[in-house]
C-alpha cells in the first residue's frame, strides 16, 4: 500500500475533479428538467382542452389567453427567479455542446477591403473606378493583397494616390500607411460592433473570433433564424432618416405610373377611376386596365401600399423602365418594409414606402437606443439618444415636419416609420407605436448598430437545425454504447480479472475525458464523440499489449509480482511512442482543422493522456493491491 | 482464452507477393480517382448544400427535374439517413439566402402536399473551399514529417522511411477505397470533406501504432538475439506481436462498425475511412514498413539474408527440458 501512496492519492484526485468539473453539467440538466416541468404548458394545454376560450374579441381573446399563460408559467419563472443565479451559473460551466449537436448557425466573415477602399475614396471619378475595376479583378484572380495592387495600379499610372485618399499633400507612402492601418483596425471594429450586434440580440453563449488578418468567425448555438442573422451580421449597415413623401403627392405619381403602363396618354383625367369602380372587374381585366395597382395594392383610406413578395421583381422591373422613370420625381425612391406586414392567403405582402432620396440625417449620429416599457401606458417603445450634432439637426429636422413621417432605413430596408409629433430638441426621442416588444427590440437594435465601419462578406455559413442535432447526439451515443459494450466483454472474456481492471480503467477514462472537457470550458461536438468512442478502443491497446507481455512472462515460468513487472516495463516504450506519435497528429490536425474536427482533434488528444493515465497506472494500483493482500494469481485468461 | 497460439509464420519471405497485391490495390485505387475523380463534399468544393427533410418520401428524378428548372440542371441530390431526407448540393453561393430561397421554394411548389423542413445549410465560399483543402494537404504532410522525424530519432532513419512509406500507403490504397466504394455504393455518401480528412489523419495516427509495436519488438530482440539473421529476427517478433496485433485491430474494426452502422449519416465517411484504414494499417506495418526496411538491407547495404535451407525463416526461441511425470 506504502508505495502506491502517491498513485492512489493522484487517482483519487483525478476522479474527484472531474466530478467536480461534470457536477453542473449534470445540474444544468436538472435544471432544465426542473422548469420544463414547472412550466406548465402541459396543464395550460389540458385546461385549454377542458376550458373553452369563450367567445370575445380578438384582443380581449389574446389578452385572455396570455394571462392564463402567465398563470400556468408562473411556477417555473418563480422557480427561476429563485434560482436564477445557479442557473446561469451551472449553464456557463456545463460541457458546451458544438453547434452540430445542439443546432446553430457558423459564419466566417470577411472584410472586403476592395468595398472598403471604394467607400473611403473621395473625388471619384472615371479613372478612379477604372483602376478600382483592375484592382478588383487582379485581386481575385491572384489572390495578392489589394493594397498592394492598388499601390501598383496608382504608380503605373503615375497618379498620386492622395488624388482620392488622405490629405492632397500626403506622398504616397504616408496614404499607403494610412490606407493600410485602416484595413488592418478594419478587422476589429467590425468585430466590436458585430459582437455589439450578436450580444444586443440576445444569442446565448455566442462565439465571435478573430481568424487570420481580415476574417471574423461567428458561431451563434440555437440561432434557426438566418436571415434576421444575417442581417445583423453583415449589413454594411448604413443607417439613414428619409422624409416620407406625402400620400397624395405619392397616390398621383402612382396613377401616373399605372397610366403610362396601362398605355394612356391622357394623365390628369384618369384619376377617378382607379380603386372604386373597378370592383366589378375581374382580376385579369384589372391587371390589363391597371398594371401597377395590380401589383401595388394601395389602401384607400390610409394611402398604405403594399406588394407582394412575389411581385417584388416585377415591381423593380416596372420602374426601371425609362418611360416609367420619366413619371417619376428625381428625388422618389421605392422602399419595402424590412419585413413582411400582412400575410394573407399564404402570400406575404411588404409595405411600399415612397421617400425623399436624399436622407435628412445618418446613423453616425446615433449614439444610443433603448427598447423599453413606458410606465404610463405599459406598452413597449424605443429611446434614442444623439450626439449634440445630430441633436441640433434632428430639431430642425423634426421642426420642419411635425405631423410628417420619417421612415428609419437600414441597408434600404424600412424598419419603421413613425410620424413626427413635435419639434424634438436635445437629442433625446422615443418611438411608440410598437406591436410587441420583439418589434420594440428589433428596432432598438437596428438604431444602435448604425453604420459598419467595413464591409464584411460572408464566405462561409453553416447552419444546422436543432432536430438534426438531436438526431446526431442520438447515433453518436448509440454507437458509443454499442462500440464500448463489445470492447467491455471482449476484455472480460479474453482477459477475465486482468480484463476487469482494464474494464475499470476505460470507463474512469471516459469520466476523465468528459471532467476535462468540462475542466476547460471545451465544446463537445458530434466528431467529438467519435473521437472519444475511437479513444476507448485505442485506450484498450495499452492494456493488451501489457497484458499480453504478461502472458509471455508468465509462460516462461517467471513469479506473478515479476511478470507484471516485466510485462508494465517492457510494454511501456511501444505504448509511449505510439501514443505520442497519436498526439502529434492530433495536435497538428487542432491547428489546422476548424469547428467540429477542431472538437474531434482535442478529444483524441485528452483522451490519448488520459487512456495512458488510467491503462498503465490505474490497473498497475489494482493488481499491486490484489497482490499485497496476498493474491499469488492473477486470471490474465 | 487465447485464439492465438505461439505462431511461427514466414511473414518476410512473402513479402514479394504482397508488394504485388498493394501495389495492385493502389493502382485500382489510382485508376478509379483518375476516371471518376474523387467527390469533394462541400468544404472543400465550395457551393451550397441543403439537407430538407420532407414529411413524405419523395422521387428523387421529380426533384432533380423541378430543381433543372430554376436553373439548378447540375445539382447533386442524394437521400441522406431516409428516404424523405434529402442532401441537395449545388455550385452556386449567393450572399444572403437566395440560392437556399430559390430551391426551398420551388421544392415546396412541386410538392405542394409535402411540407418540407431545412435541416441544415452548408455554403462555402469558394475561395473557403480552396484554402480548407491546401490546410488538409498540409496538414497530412506535416505529420508524415513529424513521424519521420520522431521515429528517426527513436528508431534507425530506415526505420522511419520504412513507418512513413507504409503510411503513405495505407493513405494511397484508403483513398482508392474512398474513390472505388462511392463511385459502386454511392448511397454510403462518402465524401471527402474535413470530417474525412480528420479521419486519414487520425488512420495516420493510428496505423503508427502497430508499426511502432512491431518496430520495438525488432529492436528488443536484436539486442537480445545479436548477429542473428535480420529476416529471422523480424519474423519472430511480428509473430510474437500477432496476438496484440489482431487483437487491437479487431476490437478497434468492431468499434467503427457500430459507428458506421449507428453513427449516422454525418461520421459514416470518418467510420468507412478508418475501417479500411485500420485494416490496411495493420497489414502495412507488417508487409510494407518491416519488409522495406529487409529490402533495404539487401539490395541497399548488400547484406546477405540468405539462409540455408536447413535453417527455420522463423527464429525459434530454445525450448527448456521438460519434467513431467512418467507416463505408464
Amino acid at each position: 500500500m506504502r508505495k502506491n501512496r502517491f498513485k492512489i492519492i493522484l487517482i483519487l484526485a483525478a476522479i474527484a475533479l472531474s466530478l467536480y468539473y461534470l457536477y453542473p453539467t449534470y445540474q444544468s440538466s436538472e435544471y432544465q428538467k426542473k422548469l420544463a416541468q414547472l412550466s406548465g404548458q402541459a396543464k395550460f394545454d389540458s385546461y385549454l382542452k377542458t376550458h373553452p376560450i369563450p367567445p370575445l374579441t380578438d384582443s380581449a381573446r389574446a389578452f385572455y389567453i396570455d394571462s392564463l399563460r402567465q398563470y400556468f408559467s408562473a411556477d417555473s419563472l418563480k422557480y427561476y427567479d429563485e434560482n436564477a443565479n445557479k442557473i446561469v451559473d451551472a449553464k456557463l460551466k456545463r460541457i458546451k455542446l458544438g453547434l452540430d449537436l445542439q443546432g446553430g448557425m457558423h459564419v466566417v466573415l470577411e472584410v472586403n477591403v476592395i468595398k472598403m477602399l471604394q467607400d473611403m475614396a473621395k473625388n471619384k471619378d472615371q479613372t478612379f473606378n477604372e483602376i478600382m475595376q483592375q484592382v478588383s479583378a487582379q485581386a481575385k484572380a491572384t489572390d495578392a493583397d489589394p493594397l498592394d495592387l492598388l499601390q501598383q495600379q496608382f504608380e503605373q499610372r503615375g497618379i498620386r494616390l492622395s488624388r482620392y485618399y488622405g490629405d492632397i499633400r500626403d506622398d504616397n507612402a504616408k496614404v499607403m500607411s494610412y490606407l493600410r492601418d485602416q484595413t488592418k483596425s478594419a478587422v476589429d471594429r467590425a468585430m466590436e460592433i458585430v459582437r455589439n450586434r450578436v450580444d444586443q440580440y440576445g444569442v446565448s453563449e455566442p462565439s465571435i473570433q478573430k481568424q487570420g488578418n481580415s476574417r471574423i468567425v461567428v458561431e451563434l448555438p440555437g440561432v434557426s433564424n438566418e436571415s434576421e442573422v444575417r442581417q445583423l451580421l453583415q449589413g454594411t449597415a448604413l443607417l439613414e432618416f428619409k422624409l416620407l413623401k406625402p400620400t397624395d403627392v405619392v397616390v398621383k405619381v402612382f396613377q401616373a405610373i399605372d397610366n403610362v403602363l396601362a398605355g394612356k396618354v391622357d394623365t390628369s383625367s384618369a384619376t377617378q377611376d382607379t380603386t372604386s369602380s373597378d370592383t366589378t372587374m375581374t382580376a385579369e381585366q384589372f391587371a390589363r386596365k391597371h398594371p401597377f395597382f395590380a401589383v401595388v395594392r394601395v389602401n384607400p383610406q390610409t394611402g398604405d401600399a403594399y406588394v407582394a413578395e412575389n411581385d417584388r421583381d416585377k415591381l423593380e422591373r416596372m420602374l426601371l423602365r425609362p418611360d416609367v422613370q420619366r413619371v417619376i420625381p428625381s428625388d422618389f425612391q421605392f422602399l419595402y418594409s424590412a419585413k413582411p406586414q400582412i400575410v394573407a392567403q399564404g402570400a406575404k405582402y411588404y409595405e411600399l414606402f415612397v421617400v425623399k432620396k436624399d436622407p435628412e440625417l445618418t446613423g453616425s449620429v446615433v449614439t444610443n437606443a433603448q427598447a423599453q416599457i413606458d410606465p404610463t401606458t405599459n406598452s413597449p417603445i424605443v429611446t434614442m439618444q444623439m450626439n449634440s450634432e445630430g441633436s441640433r439637426e434632428w430639431a430642425r429636422i423634426t421642426g420642419a415636419n411635425i405631423g410628417k413621417r420619417i421612415a428609419i432605413v437600414l441597408d434600404n430596408a424600412v424598419y419603421s416609420a413613425p410620424v413626427v409629433r413635435s419639434k424634438i430638441t436635445g437629442g433625446n426621442s422615443q418611438i411608440e407605436g410598437m406591436g410587441s416588444v420583439e418589434e420594440a427590440n428589433l428596432l432598438a437594435i437596428v438604431l444602435r448598430a448604425g453604420a459598419l465601419p467595413a464591409p464584411v462578406d460572408i464566405v462561409e455559413e453553416r447552419n444546422v437545425g436543432p432536430s438534426l442535432g438531436e438526431d446526431s447526439i442520438k447515433n453518436g451515443v448509440t454507437a458509443g454504447i454499442v462500440g464500448l459494450s463489445f470492447i467491455v466483454l471482449f476484455m472480460f472474456f479474453y482477459y477475465r480479472t486482468g480484463g476487469a481492471a482494464a474494464d475499470f480503467a476505460v470507463l474512469l477514462n471516459i469520466l476523465f475525458i468528459l471532467g476535462v472537457l468540462a475542466g476547460f470550458h471545451a465544446t463537445l461536438t458530434l466528431p467529438g464523440i467519435a473521437g472519444m468512442i475511437l479513444t476507448v478502443a485505442i485506450a484498450v491497446d495499452a492494456n493488451v499489449l501489457i497484458y499480453e507481455r504478461i502472458r509471455e512472462e508468465l509462460a516462461t515460468g517467471k513469479t506473478l509480482r515479476a511478470a507484471i513487472d516485466q510485462g508494465y516495463s517492457k510494454a511501456f516504450t511501444a505504448i509511449f511512442d505510439s501514443n505520442i506519435i497519436s498526439l502529434f497528429t492530433g495536435a497538428i490536425l487542432y491547428q489546422f482543422g476548424t469547428g467540429p474536427v477542431q472538437g474531434f482533434a482535442l478529444t483524441l488528444m485528452i483522451g490519448i493522456l488520459a487512456s495512458l493515465f488510467s491503462a498503465i497506472i490505474i490497473t498497475r494500483v489494482i493488481f499491486d493491491i490484489m497482490i499485497e493482500r496476498g493474491a499469488t494469481e492473477i486470471n490474465f485468461g | 482464452m487465447r485464439f492465438f497460439p505461439k505462431t511461427n509464420i514466414d511473414f518476410i519471405g512473402k513479402r514479394h507477393i504482397w508488394y504485388t497485391v498493394s501495389i495492385t490495390f493502389i493502382v485500382i485505387g489510382l485508376v478509379t480517382m483518375a476516371i471518376r475523380g474523387l467527390n469533394y463534399g462541400i468544404d472543400f468544393k465550395g457551393g451550397t448544400e441543403l439537407t430538407v427533410k420532407f414529411e413524405n418520401p419523395v422521387n428523387i428524378a421529380t426533384v432533380r427535374s423541378a430543381l433543372d428548372k430554376v436553373g439548378f440542371g447540375d445539382a447533386e441530390i442524394k437521400t441522406f439517413g431516409s428516404a424523405n431526407r434529402l442532401l441537395i448540393t449545388v455550385k452556386q453561393t449567393s450572399q444572403g439566402s437566395t440560392v437556399t430561397n430559390e430551391i426551398l421554394t420551388q421544392l415546396q411548389n412541386t410538392f405542394p402536399n409535402n411540407p418540407l423542413q431545412l435541416l441544415q445549410e452548408n455554403k462555402i465560399g469558394p475561395k473557403i473551399g480552396q484554402e480548407l483543402r491546401k490546410d488538409a494537404v498540409m496538414a497530412i504532410f506535416y505529420s508524415l514529417i513529424a513521424i519521420l522525424i520522431y521515429v528517426s530519432l527513436r528508431f534507425q532513419f530506415i526505420y522511419a522511411v520504412g513507418a512513413v512509406v507504409a503510411l503513405f500507403h495505407d493513405v494511397l490504397i484508403t483513398l482508392g477505397a474512398v474513390a472505388v466504394f462511392s463511385w459502386l455504393v454511392p448511397w454510403l455518401n462518402l465524401q471527402i470533406n474535413q470530417t474525412m480528412v480528420a479521419a486519414f489523419l487520425t488512420l495516420v495516427g493510428y496505423s503508427m501504432n502497430d508499426t511502432v509495436v512491431i518496430f520495438d519488438r525488432i529492436r528488443e530482440n536484436l539486442k537480445i538475439y545479436k548477429g542473428e539473421n535480420l529476416i529471422r529476427v523480424m519474423n519472430r517478433s511480428i509473430n510474437d506481436t500477432l496476438s496484440r496485433t489482431i487483437i487491437t485491430s479487431a476490437t478497434a474494426f468492431v468499434v467503427l462498425l457500430a459507428l458506421l452502422i449507428f453513427g449516422g449519416e454525418v461520421t459514416r465517411g470518418f467510420a468507412f475511412a478508418m475501417l479500411v484504414g485500420v485494416v490496411t494499417g495493420t497489414y502495412s506495418s507488417i508487409y510494407v514498413a518491416s519488409s522495406l526496411v529487409v529490402d533495404y538491407n539487401i539490395y541497399i547495404k548488400k547484406v546477405d539474408l540468405r539462409l540455408p535451407a536447413s535453417q527455420s525463416p522463423v527464429l525459434e526461441v530454445e525450448k527448456h527440458y521438460e519434467i513431467s511425470p512418467k507416463r505408464a
